[in-house]
């Protein structure tokens, strides 16, 4: 892979979320590195700005080594977990979706998040409501990578942008409801056994 | 390359650059404030050096742990080896602990006495038991007329599950190689003989913990012991009965640190500001060199023997 093909991740992602989600559609598996670094770097773009905006301490020095690893763990797990329920209802909709597809366009949907640590930067050093323009600039920059995520399934399945954006916002409606109903039958469970 | 792949490397650049400002900007604020675990600011003068004592003290390194013995040692150390810390206020706001957790923060508070750092106890919503225990060790006890202390005694326990376990038809097979190995099991009755080993060790402990009060407030241990039944008591009677040393604020504990170390009224004050997860990320460490002294005393959690109201 040269260094022409990894700024076209990046260009398409940024600027054509069509031409990802055509370069992705080709054999899955290879993109999954690229995919992972993707998820690293944001993870570690994040610690950076919550950093600059908490109280500097030697504690930074935990946060970046095994604060990241764990954070890595915990967004490709949680990635991964999405991935593969937002596939399932592809499928169950009645379309031919591919789990390592779909893991790719979220992984690589989140590419915008990079954009974070300038933000804070800029209105930290100008002692300007930094943590109002980190919120404001999360909520751009999720919306910015759901548009990314939604061009991309839409290309690829041929599917309308509303009905993607419903598409992809099931599985997060779908686990609130089911870790709900697990709590309260769990509960129920329990209080049935000890009585 | 085209035009566009280069606006491309140029923002990626920018950001790049942007991180890499972050970094030596968080690493410069991190050296300015940063000695020995503590936040200690270079630019401040002389001043009173704060210990939070917040919690069920423990010695474990749990993460779950609020009031980590070995972190409170660690930061009286701290403390006591910065020539810019006169005095130290401990605020303790806990309902007690395990026994030896308790005694090492007794002990090191003890031995900071002697090298003449004056050290206030500041009592919050409860300093029971334990909690008491070290403040009996400071110079002063500055309490508030609501808080909670005293309890000056030693509980044992041990849930028993006996009940539990017949209803569930769980039995437990148990191999030891001594009659008392499984002392304060879970799954039947404790033994006569049992209990008064446990409550052999409930008195010896129960005698350290009244001498050392006594010592640390310079009483008799007969002054003491017609309120070291368990009983809690409010500030206001804990001044009444000499176990403190007068009623106030955070803020007259400070006053009054400042005062014994012949401070300025607006000298620095060295805060322990370390939140919760802050301690929580940093005993992460322990997760990835796990001791075998842990996994020991994990298998025996469910024994209580503390300084517990």
């Amino acid at each position: 892979m040269n260094v022409i093909q990894i700024l076209d991740y990046w260009y398409s992602a940024l600027i054509d979320p069509e031409k990802l989600s055509q370069i992705i559609a080709v054999e899955d598996k290879k993109h999954f590195i690229v995919s992972a670094v993707v998820v690293a770097i944001v993870v570690f773009m994040d610690i950076v700005a919550q950093s600059l905006l908490s109280t500097q301490t030697s504690f930074f020095n935990y946060k970046i080594t095994y604060g990241f690893i764990a954070l890595f763990l915990l967004h490709a797990l949680c990635l991964i977990i999405y991935a593969g329920l937002l596939t399932v209802i592809l499928q169950i909709g009645g379309y031919q979706a591919s789990g390592g597809y779909i893991i790719n366009a979220l992984a690589l949907s989140q590419i915008p998040r990079i954009f974070i640590v300038p933000v804070v930067l800029i209105f930290k050093s100008l002692y300007f409501a930094p943590v109002f323009f980190y919120s404001a600039a999360s909520l751009a920059l999720f919306i910015w990578s759901l548009f990314i995520a939604m061009r991309c399934i839409s290309q690829r399945y041929q599917i309308e942008s509303l009905k993607t954006i419903g598409y992809i916002a099931l599985p997060a409606i779908l686990a609130g409801v089911t870790a709900f109903l697990i709590l309260v039958a769990g509960g129920m469970v329990l209080i049935g056994l000890i009585k | 390359m085209d035009k566009n792949r280069r606006i491309l490397i140029a923002i990626l650049a920018m950001v790049v650059f942007a991180v890499v400002l972050a970094i030596i900007q968080i690493s410069i604020t991190m050296q300015r404030q940063m000695t020995i675990g503590t936040r200690i600011n270079l630019t401040e003068g002389p001043g009173v050096g704060i210990v939070r004592v917040y919690g069920r003290i423990e010695a474990t390194g749990d993460m779950m742990a609020q009031a980590n013995a070995d972190y409170i040692v660690k930061r009286l150390d701290a403390l006591a080896q910065d020539s810019r810390i006169r005095a130290i206020v401990i605020r303790i706001n806990s309902p007690g602990g395990t026994v030896a957790a308790t005694q090492e923060i007794y002990t090191k508070i003890l031995s900071l006495r002697k090298k003449n750092i004056p050290i206030i106890a500041s009592m919050g919503d409860v300093a029971a038991s334990g909690g008491y225990y070290i403040a009996s060790a400071c110079n002063a006890i500055v309490v508030n007329y609501g808080t909670i202390t005293g309890s000056i005694g030693v509980i044992a326990m041990a849930p028993n599950l006996k009940g539990l376990f017949d209803k569930l038809g769980i039995r437990m097979n148990v191999i030891k190689s001594g009659r008392y190995k499984d002392i304060l099991a879970m799954h039947r009755e404790i033994s006569p003989e049992e209990l008064q080993l446990i409550q052999q060790i409930i008195d010896s402990s129960y005698q350290k913990f009244v001498h050392d009060v006594a010592a640390g407030r310079n009483m008799a241990v007969s002054d003491i012991m017609p309120y070291a039944d368990g009983r809690v008591f409010t500030g206001n009677q804990a001044v009444e009965y000499k176990l403190a040393d007068e009623l106030g604020s955070y803020d007259d504990a400070l006053n009054k640190a400042r005062t014994l170390a012949k401070l300025p009224d607006d000298s620095a004050v060295y805060d322990d500001t370390a939140s919760p997860i802050e301690r929580l990320l940093m005993t992460m460490s322990s997760f990835f060199k796990p001791k075998l002294e842990q996994m020991v005393n994990s298998q025996y959690s469910l024994v209580e023997y503390s300084y517990l109201p």
